[in-house]
C-alpha cells in the first residue's frame, strides 16, 4: 500500500525533511490554509529532494489564492504534465476542467467528499449514548444525509476523477461499494472543523509565514469526552485506519505535540 | 443593501414585511431545509407568499439540505406548487438537486446557500452553469476578496450575513463538530456549539477564535461599500432573538445608507451590539414564541 505524507512548502528545504518523508509520496501544500499553497519553485524543490513528482494538495481558494494557484498549474501543465492534484475546492475543479482537462490527474480531497456527505460519523473514544456503538450506531448512520450516488458517479466521470479521499470509514465504504475509483484514507487524525480565523495568528491573515509549523495542540473541555486537536487552521479528532481491500493509499501529516503553546484569546468576541 | 429574513410563521412574515424586510425566506417542516425553524403548515406559508406579493416584496423557499434521491420528486412538486403561487426563488445547497431541477426544466431564480462553499469566481461559475443567480457568501471571505470574485464572475446578486449578528467561527459545511440538541454523537449533551466552548490546552485557556466587533463592523462597512446586494438575518426558533437580530441589522443598514463614515460606524456597531446584549435572548436554537408585545430590546 502506498503511503503519503502532507508537507507544507516551508518544510521542503529543511535538512530533516527527507528523514520525515521515509520514502512516502509527498503531498505538497495544505488542505486548510491558503498561505501554505506551493509555488512552482517549491514543486521543483520537492521533486529534487525525493526524485519524483509531488502530489499537489490544495484548499478552499479565495480569488487571489486561486489566481496564484492558476500560475502554479500553468507551469506544471507545461513542465510536469500528469501531476496529481488533490482538489478541495469546486471552483478549482471547474477551473482545471475548463483549462487543463487531461493535463493533470484529478483527486477529490476530503473537503469535497464531505461536501457530498456533510454529516460526521463516529468519534473514537467518545462514550456518548447516541450513535457510537452497535445498533445505535447503525440507526444513526442510516439517517445520514448524502448526495445521491448516481449523481456522484456521473460527477466523477464528468471531471475525470481518478481518486477520492476521505477520513470517514463510512464514506470510504460508500465509494468502495459503489464506485470504481481509487480511494485514499487519512489517519491518524480526522477532520472536525476548519476556519480562516487562525489560532496561531489571531485572525484572518493576508500574509503569513506559517508560525503554526507542525504544532499539534491538544484541547480538552468537560463537555466533550474526547480531546480535540488543533493544527494549522483546522481541528481534528483521533482516527483509526480503515481495513478494506480497496484501500491503496494512506495519508498522514507530521506533527509535534506542543500543549503549552500560548494561544491568542480574542477578548473582543461576543461569545461570552 | 436589501434585507432578507428567515421566518417560520405567518405572524413573523407579517411582522417583518411590515417593518422593513425586503424579502422573507422559509421552509416547511415536512420538507425541511438546513435549519429546524420552519412553517408547520403549508397554508400559512402560502398566505405569507400572498402577503409578500401584496406588499411587493419577495419570497424564497429554502431547500438547502442534502436530500436523498427518492425525495426529489416530492421536492419538485413542492417547489413548483410554491412558484405557481408566486414564490420568487429557491435556496439550494446540493448541485445534484440543481441538476435534477434543470433536467425537469424547472428553472426558477436559484440562490446558492452558504453551504455551497463558494470562495472564488470559478466556484460561482460552476453554480451559475446550474442556474444560480444569487450567491450567499461566507463571512470568512474578506470584502476585498468578495469584490475580486464578483468582478471576475458573470453578473450576479450577492448576500452576506451581518457579521456582528452571525459570524461563523468555523467554515460551514466543513464544521463536523456535534451540534447542541442534534442527533450527532455527543450533541444531545452539549450546552452550545463546539466553537463557543472553553477549552484547556495544557495549562492554558483556549477558545476557537472568531473576531472582535470592530473587525466585524469594518467587514459590514466594506460589504456595503463594494455593493453587496442583500443582508441576511438567519431563521431561528427563538423569535425574540430573531426580532432583535433584525432590528440591529435594519438600523446598521440605515446608518450605512445615510453615508456614515467608517470610524463612526465601527463605534456605533460596538456600542449597539454591546448595549443590546444578545446573550439575554438565549440561544437561537431554543424555541421561544413570538413576544406578546413588540420587542423593545434592540
Amino acid at each position: 500500500m502506498e503511503k503519503a505524507i502532507i508537507l507544507s512548502p516551508s518544510l521542503i528545504n529543511r535538512q530533516s525533511t527527507l528523514e520525515l518523508i521515509k520514502g512516502a509520496t509527498v503531498y505538497l501544500g495544505d488542505e486548510f490554509c491558503i498561505h501554505k499553497q506551493p509555488s512552482f519553485a517549491d514543486f521543483t524543490a520537492a521533486r529534487k529532494l525525493t526524485g519524483k513528482h509531488p502530489v499537489l494538495l490544495s484548499t478552499l481558494l479565495t480569488e487571489p489564492a486561486l489566481k496564484s494557484y492558476a500560475g502554479l498549474l500553468s507551469e506544471c501543465a507545461k513542465k510536469a504534465p500528469g501531476t496529481e492534484v488533490v482538489v478541495n475546492d469546486i471552483g478549482l475543479l471547474h477551473f482545471i476542467d475548463k483549462n487543463y482537462r487531461g493535463r493533470f490527474r484529478i483527486t477529490l480531497g476530503r473537503l469535497i467528499t464531505y461536501l457530498f456527505d456533510p454529516k460526521n460519523t463516529r468519534v473514537l473514544g467518545s462514550k456518548s449514548e447516541r450513535g457510537l456503538e452497535g445498533k445505535k450506531m447503525k440507526l444513526w448512520e442510516s439517517s445520514l444525509e448524502a448526495t445521491p450516488t448516481p449523481y456522484i458517479k456521473k460527477f466523477l466521470k464528468r471531471y475525470a476523477v481518478e481518486r477520492v479521499e476521505t477520513d470517514s470509514e463510512r464514506i470510504f465504504k460508500k465509494y468502495a461499494d459503489n464506485m470504481d475509483v481509487k480511494i485514499s484514507f487519512y489517519y491518524p487524525m480526522r477532520l472536525m472543523a476548519m476556519t480562516r480565523f487562525c489560532p496561531f495568528r489571531g485572525g484572518i491573515s493576508l500574509e503569513c509565514k506559517a508560525p503554526c509549523g507542525s504544532r499539534l495542540l491538544t484541547l480538552r473541555t468537560r463537555h466533550l469526552d474526547y480531546p480535540l486537536f488543533s493544527k494549522g487552521n483546522a481541528y481534528f479528532v483521533k482516527n483509526r485506519l480503515v481495513k478494506h481491500p480497496r484501500l491503496d493509499r494512506t495519508v498522514r501529516f507530521p506533527f509535534v505535540k506542543s500543549n503549552n503553546f500560548k494561544m491568542y484569546i480574542n477578548e473582543g468576541s461576543l461569545r461570552g | 443593501m436589501r434585507i432578507t429574513v428567515g421566518v417560520k410563521s405567518l405572524k413573523e412574515a407579517d411582522y417583518f414585511l411590515h417593518n422593513g424586510a425586503d424579502e422573507i425566506y422559509f421552509s416547511l417542516k415536512t420538507v425541511p431545509g438546513h435549519r429546524a425553524a420552519a412553517f408547520s403548515n403549508e397554508k400559512e406559508l402560502l398566505d405569507s407568499i400572498k402577503l409578500a406579493i401584496r406588499l411587493r416584496k419577495k419570497t424564497m423557499l429554502g431547500l438547502n439540505a442534502v436530500y436523498p434521491r427518492e425525495k426529489y420528486p416530492l421536492l419538485l412538486r413542492h417547489a413548483r406548487n410554491m412558484t405557481d403561487h408566486g414564490l420568487d426563488g429557491i435556496i439550494v445547497r446540493d448541485p445534484a438537486l440543481l441538476e435534477y431541477f434543470n433536467g425537469k426544466k424547472f428553472r426558477p431564480y436559484f440562490v446558492s446557500s452558504i453551504l455551497c462553499a463558494c470562495f472564488n469566481s470559478q466556484a460561482m461559475e460552476f453554480y451559475q452553469d446550474l442556474g444560480v443567480r444569487r450567491f450567499t457568501l461566507h463571512s470568512q471571505i474578506l470584502p476585498q476578496d468578495v469584490k475580486m470574485m464578483v468582478n471576475a464572475a458573470a453578473k450576479t446578486e450577492t448576500v452576506v450575513f451581518a457579521p456582528c449578528i452571525f459570524l461563523a467561527a468555523n467554515i460551514v459545511p466543513f464544521c463536523l463538530c456535534p451540534y447542541p440538541e442534534s442527533r450527532d454523537p455527543g450533541g444531545a449533551r452539549l450546552p452550545d456549539h463546539a466553537c463557543t466552548l472553553r477549552y484547556k490546552c495544557g495549562g492554558d485557556d483556549f477558545r476557537m477564535l472568531d473576531s472582535n466587533l470592530y473587525f466585524q463592523a469594518d467587514m459590514l462597512y466594506d460589504f456595503y461599500r463594494i455593493g453587496v446586494d442583500w443582508l441576511k438575518v438567519p431563521r431561528q426558533l427563538n423569535t425574540p432573538k430573531l426580532i432583535a437580530d433584525f432590528k440591529i441589522t435594519l438600523f446598521l443598514n440605515q446608518l450605512l445608507e445615510k453615508g456614515i463614515d467608517r470610524k463612526t460606524f465601527a463605534v456605533a456597531v460596538a456600542e449597539l451590539v454591546k448595549r443590546a446584549d444578545m446573550n439575554k435572548y438565549g440561544k437561537s436554537y431554543h424555541f421561544k414564541p413570538f413576544p406578546d408585545k413588540s420587542a423593545k430590546h434592540a
